[in-house]
């Protein structure tokens, strides 16, 4: 492989990685932000209601 | 003498060294909330309040599997927590105001007998919640 070729694969892959590792700094929407609240709301009340029906005790309203 | 390929692999191994461990140092990044619009924001502060509560319900009920929080204190905590929950789905945007009375009431309302096992849950669930309204 000849050295300019070898160069262009380089930065081909540096390129690569350093766009892959600014994407995890992840850009939040409204729309996901609500649905994520939505997610761990829902999530919370699922915990809740299975320790309290695992005892045989009502879940409280 | 490197040659001029020698010195490209070496430049490279520096470029990729210095990354990783930028990505190492910078661990879990902040999301960037800089798109959200204000009640985006206000929305996100309650996520962040929702996710400390159940945290403290997961941590109460393992708490309660491993035999150091009885069932009574145990129902205590998830009550009130449950009570919050119901608060901000209810109303998302203005729901913390009305969920941190519920805590602190609860919290202060405690029974002698299980006051000190739950009294930290709640604080901590009081805590988040004076912190993001």
């Amino acid at each position: 492989m000849d050295p300019a070729t070898l160069q262009a694969l380089i930065q081909a892959g540096i390129a690569i990685f350093i766009r892959h590792f600014n994407q995890t700094g992840e850009k939040l929407t409204d729309a996901e932000v609500y649905a994520a609240l939505q997610r761990e709301l829902a999530d919370g009340q699922t915990a809740i209601a299975q320790w309290f029906t695992s005892k045989g005790l009502p879940i409280p309203q | 003498m490197r040659s001029r390929l020698q010195r490209r692999y070496v430049g490279f191994a520096l470029l990729v060294g210095i990354t990783i461990a930028a990505s190492a140092c910078a661990g879990n990044p902040k999301p960037d909330t800089s798109g959200l619009s204000p009640a985006g924001i206000r929305t996100y502060r309650t996520l962040q309040a929702t996710k400390i509560v159940n945290d403290v319900t997961t941590t109460a009920i393992a708490a309660n599997r491993s035999g150091q929080l009885p069932d009574n204190a145990t129902a205590q905590v998830l009550t009130v927590n449950k009570q919050v929950l119901d608060v901000i789905t209810a109303d998302p945007q203005s729901g913390l105001e009305r969920a941190l009375v519920i805590a602190k009431n609860a919290k202060d309302a405690l029974p002698p007998t299980i006051k000190a096992l739950v009294d930290g849950y709640l604080q901590r669930v009081v805590d988040i919640l004076t912190e993001v309204k």
